[in-house]
């Protein structure tokens, strides 16, 4: 998929604009599991509705689907980032929370809090580096099963195309945590060039 | 004679955010490398008395390097600037050789403590 929106130089922006907000989140998420994280490069891609979602569901290379966590933000470009957990990132997740017996419903909850903490500590530098303050909506959690009807889900049939912005995180030994996609829709791609403009015009 | 300094980071922006730290009448001879093959090279040839060095890099990353150089010998002042700002990351650099470590992004309020407190500027 090329970049057609982007130039070089507001796609390198936008990816170490990324790269310190996954930063923020990696270390969030080492404190939180007390383990060291390792960071991916961020990738940057603009993606159709249908390529977004094979991009998140091969996340852990594995085909099978796991359970997602979703989050709106607003600022004057808005988006949405979505979080899912891989079996190493929620069994080391489970076993910090004590859990023996994992209850779904419990596991919902805690998961809706890693994510909610990944999302709040990147979403947020991403935007402070960009000059902009942002609110939050609550997270929504889906199991599994939404992957089969995602794009109704969250509502990106509407798009034709997604900024996605792709950070992934794993352990030490290669297991993955967790990963997180901000999405950003055709209407705020245009607003985040021009934000990113801003940035590089004052270098 | 001037001083050398590699800037090592995958990222343009990056690189001209750390530059544009630097305070403005030190003498200085500046490289630039976009991976840590590229910034060993580059120690290699001479180009590195400081090396800004980023940790997550494609091809080869900064804690590679750090590692590689210190088998070598290290003969290089390296100061890791990272948005990859995990403690076990921090002790991690510092053990590796790495003598500070800042966190991304850079900034002169950032950088001149550290420049000062090694006398590496004035």
């Amino acid at each position: 998929m090329n970049n057609r929106d982007l130039t070089e130089l507001q796609r390198d922006a936008l990816q170490e604009i990324t790269n310190v907000g996954m930063g923020k989140a990696g270390a969030a998420l080492a404190h939180l599991l007390g383990t060291f994280v390792t960071l991916s490069v961020p990738r940057i891609q603009l993606v159709s509705v249908d390529e977004l979602i094979s991009v998140l569901r091969d996340a852990d290379h594995t085909g099978s689907a796991t359970p997602l966590v979703r989050q709106a933000f607003q600022s004057d470009i808005s988006g949405e980032a979505v979080v899912s957990f891989g079996p190493d990132g929620r069994s080391e997740l489970r076993e910090l929370m004590g859990y023996d017996h994992p209850e779904s419903g419990l596991e919902h909850e805690m998961l809706s809090d890693v994510a909610n903490l990944l999302v709040g500590s990147c979403v947020r530098s991403v935007f402070e580096q960009l000059g902009r303050s942002l609110s939050f909506s609550a997270p929504t959690f889906f199991d599994a099963s939404a992957w089969l009807d995602l794009p109704e889900r969250v509502k990106m049939a509407q798009w034709e195309v997604a900024l996605l912005l792709h950070v992934h995180f794993t352990l030490e030994n290669g297991g993955f945590v967790a990963q997180l996609a901000m999405l950003l829709p055709d209407n705020a791609i245009t607003r985040m060039t021009l934000a990113l403009n801003t940035v590089l015009d004052t270098l | 004679m001037a001083l050398s300094v590699l800037v090592v980071d995958d990222s343009a922006l990056a690189r001209k955010i750390l530059i544009n730290s630097l305070p403005p009448d030190w003498d200085v001879d500046i490289t630039q490398a976009t991976n840590g093959v590229e910034a060993l090279r580059l120690y290699h040839d001479g180009k590195a008395s400081v090396m800004f060095l980023d940790l997550t890099m494609p091809e080869m990353d900064g804690f590679q390097v750090l590692a590689q150089l210190r088998q070598e010998g290290l003969d290089v002042f390296v100061i890791v600037v990272s948005a990859d700002v995990q403690v076990g990351a921090i002790e991690r650099a510092k053990a590796l050789g790495a003598m500070a470590f800042i966190q991304k992004p850079i900034n002169p309020a950032k950088l001149l403590p550290v420049l000062k407190e090694y006398g590496l500027y004035e």
